[in-house]
């Protein structure tokens, strides 16, 4: 165990107690062995299902790479999501432009990623920030959940969510499970703010949402105007309920 | 004409209640004739589909099971996710159909929502926006929606069927009601009646004492009187008619007579849509209140005699066919906006006693065999004060229906042929020009508004509104005679916001609109006509 590793370990330990159970043992052999890129930082090679391999991140600069990244993201995100966080090198280069209370949130859905991630990559810049919060192996439903206890309708309804490109290769199908939850939860926030009588059915909970997520794709999700599919069906809904 | 290319895929949208839809079948036979390689379907609740599936002008009837969503929603404050879904995938179908045009004749919510979530290129009637907004989406419906608001009295008021033409700019060449009943649906309810005792050598009555809406329910006590009348003066035969949950109420009645009780037949929950027209095919005289029923006998040819009193406004409602009678019942509170929150205990239902509708099914008689004299006599007995006779005519309906009032006006009896002399040669007379026409519309409007604002200033609420309406009557004129394309581009609009506001009643905001808006449109109309010259 390298001494970046236990530095990271107990950090994670203090914040966020339930991860330390998805951190696999640093020294089982058949973990990956990240390799240096170019520039001396490190990258790792991951395999995906079409059974080529990637590279997660640059294997010339993952640093410049990440801060390459970082630059896309929109002005004043209300709150940031990345899906992928494999080294962290596009996160840390994110926190300089983060507004203060910006919830920051990192799925990686690998918990062998994340394990090598501990050893190689410095995170106490991550978790200093009592806004970041970090998913590793949980469920789409878990992270909703855990998402609607923590924040408003206003600031889900902000939420961006950035795609970590390689990480998505490595695990698409999980990840994009979490995405259509994601922007489920997002359009249901939003459509809480426009229309407050459709707050309880947000307030009804995870069960709720768990179906109604189920239900969207994104390829329905914005057919018409600005609304989404589900918000359009609610206001069908609640128009017929409203009925004498 | 809704626009110069014509339509592939036409969709009405008039899901619920049974007169309603039928009113709209004239609309749906001009629409067939003026496009006639469209397909054209029709959105209809679950449970109305009889009222349209033999349509010949219709290509698909679609249907919904809109009040089991309605029972399912109101059931629980949760969701329920199982209605979510199959809203979702009907929604979902419909966008797969890509209508093109899309004619909502439905005012409900929900309705105009989904008009406009199903994007046609072209749409009529009321729409819910992305934004909440409800909009109109076309002058005639502009205008209907500020005359309902304002309406009043207004015998100016114009029935729906025409309406609904109007509202599709179709002309069909024949306007009645389209309800088929198979010939061996007649002869087998023909059968029926011979088997529960009825006879061929006596006049057979029917009549619908319930409604799908209560207070449209007919007393039964009353009612009770005017089945005796049937049996014992009249020598008939009586057929209840309505739905399965009606039933108690026809044998309430029928426990209310003193008559031969061998005479009534109770069919309510016992027949079809389609055989509740072939029995009332079989009837002479249909008696009931404001009833989907009335309008089947109405399109089946079958004369009426219907109680109209509540909310129910009879020149919009009137059965489209002739020799209709309605016994309106003529308080100043009528008509009403909600008979929930009726003060005088429902006084104009009361008006209808049964000696009323015992004069009325005399007068019915006295009409159809134009006993002339016998009409004059009825029509001035004092138990009609406060009922008002209006009647559809003895004659094929030439559009729009007018109603005559019997206390002012008796209808002629039916011409003979060769009493129509038609001069073959005769040059037709000159009329104005188009442009003279547009012009007198402007100035028309001009004082439309002038009257209008004058009335507001005098705090004239109500005759300030009326003084209005016949401003969309007008622009719909110079629609038709200036084109659209010679049309001033912020007219619509405006009309769209003219139709808004007077909903919300806004007094203020009508007159800024009318004095600052559309008098300038108006100069920019008359500015844009060819100047007239002096021709020797």
């Amino acid at each position: 165990m390298n001494r970046c590793f236990s530095r990271n370990f107990s950090l994670l330990k203090e914040r966020f107690p339930l991860v330390e159970s998805r951190i696999l043992d640093p020294a089982d052999p058949a973990l990956p062995v990240p390799v240096p890129a170019e520039s001396g930082h490190w990258t790792l090679r991951r395999p995906t299902p079409k059974g080529e391999e990637v590279f997660l991140h640059s294997p010339r600069d993952p640093r410049a790479e990440g801060e390459r990244i970082a630059r896309s993201i929109p002005d004043d995100p209300g709150m940031l999501v990345f899906l992928g966080g494999a080294f962290f090198y596009h996160v840390t280069a994110v926190l300089p432009r983060l507004g203060e209370g910006v919830p920051l949130i990192v799925v990686e859905e690998d918990p062998v990623v994340f394990t090598a991630a501990l050893s190689v990559a410095p995170i106490s810049p991550l978790l200093e920030r009592e806004e970041t919060l970090m998913f590793v192996g949980e469920s789409p439903d878990s992270i909703v959940s855990s998402l609607m206890t923590r924040y408003s309708p206003e600031v889900l309804a902000g939420m961006t969510i950035l795609r970590h490109l390689p990480s998505l290769e490595t695990a698409p199908d999980e990840y994009r499970a979490v995405e259509v939850q994601l922007k489920g939860l997002r359009d249901l926030a939003d459509c809480r703010l426009n229309d407050p009588g459709l707050g309880r059915w947000f307030d009804e909970g995870v069960d709720g949402l768990a179906a109604a997520f189920d239900e969207v794709r994104e390829e329905h999700a914005r057919d018409v105007g600005k609304s989404g599919e589900v918000q359009e069906i609610f206001h069908l809904m609640q128009l017929l309920r409203q009925e004498k | 004409m809704f626009s110069d290319v014509d339509p592939q895929k036409i969709l009405i949208i008039r899901t619920h209640r049974l007169g309603d839809i039928l009113q709209v079948t004239p609309m749906i036979r001009g629409l067939r004739e003026q496009y006639p390689a469209a397909v054209l379907s029709i959105l209809v609740a679950e449970g109305f589909q009889g009222a349209i599936e033999a349509n010949p002008d219709l290509d698909a009837v679609i249907t919904f099971p809109r009040s089991s969503w309605i029972d399912r929603l109101q059931a629980t404050e949760k969701i329920d996710w199982g209605v979510y879904r199959e809203i979702r995938d009907f929604v979902r179908k419909l966008r797969c159909e890509r209508f093109d045009r899309i004619i909502n004749r439905q005012f409900t919510d929900f309705e105009a929502l989904l008009t406009h979530l199903l994007a046609p290129t072209v749409f009529r009637g009321k729409v819910i926006d992305d934004q909440g907004h409800v909009r109109y989406a076309d002058p005639v419906t502009q205008r209907v929606i500020a005359e309902t608001m304002a309406r009043g009295r207004n015998p100016a008021l114009k029935n729906l069927v025409d309406l609904s033409c109007e509202v599709a700019d179709v002309s069909p060449s024949e306007r009645r009601l389209v309800f088929p009943v198979r010939g061996e649906v007649v002869a087998a309810c023909r059968q029926r009646l011979l088997g529960r005792g009825g006879s061929p050598e006596r006049p057979l009555y029917g009549i619908q004492p319930g409604a799908s809406r209560s207070f449209k329910k007919l007393e039964s006590d009353s009612l009770a009187s005017v089945v005796d009348y049937l049996i014992q003066a009249k020598r008939g035969m009586v057929l209840f008619l309505g739905t399965a949950g009606e039933r108690a109420l026809g044998e309430e009645i029928l426990q209310r007579i003193r008559s031969d009780r061998a005479s009534v037949v109770n069919l309510m929950g016992e027949t079809t849509l389609e055989e509740l027209g072939g029995f009332l095919t079989l009837c002479d005289l249909l008696i009931t209140g404001d009833t989907g029923t009335v309008h089947v006998a109405a399109a089946v040819g079958t004369p009426t005699l219907s109680a109209s009193y509540g909310m129910t406004y009879p020149y919009e409602t009137a059965p489209y066919g002739p020799e209709h009678l309605i016994l309106y019942s003529d308080l100043p509170c009528a008509p009403c906006d909600d008979p929930d929150l009726c003060r005088k205990d429902m006084a104009c239902r009361r008006v209808l006693q049964p000696e009323v509708m015992i004069l009325g099914i005399d007068l019915a008689h006295a009409l159809a065999a134009g006993e002339e004299g016998e009409v004059r006599r009825i029509r001035q007995d004092p138990l009609l004060k406060a009922v008002r006779l209006l009647y559809t005519g003895r004659e094929k309906i030439t559009p729009p229906l007018t109603l005559y009032d019997l206390q002012v006006e008796i209808p002629p009896l039916p011409a003979s042929n060769d009493s129509v002399v038609i001069a073959q040669d005769a040059p037709p007379p000159a009329g104005p020009s188009k442009c003279e026409k547009v012009l007198d519309a402007v100035q028309r409007i001009r004082q439309c508004i002038a009257a209008t604002v004058e009335e507001f200033d005098r705090g004239n609420k109500a005759e300030g509104f009326q003084a209005i309406l016949p401003v969309f009557d007008l622009i719909n004129g110079i629609v038709g005679e200036a084109g659209v394309a010679e049309f001033p581009s912020g007219l619509p609009g405006l009309l769209n916001r003219i139709g808004q506001v007077m909903e919300r009643m806004d007094l203020a905001l009508l007159q800024e609109l009318l004095v600052q808006e559309m008098l300038p449109l108006m100069d920019e109309m008359e500015k844009g006509l060819p100047r007239q010259t002096n021709s020797a």
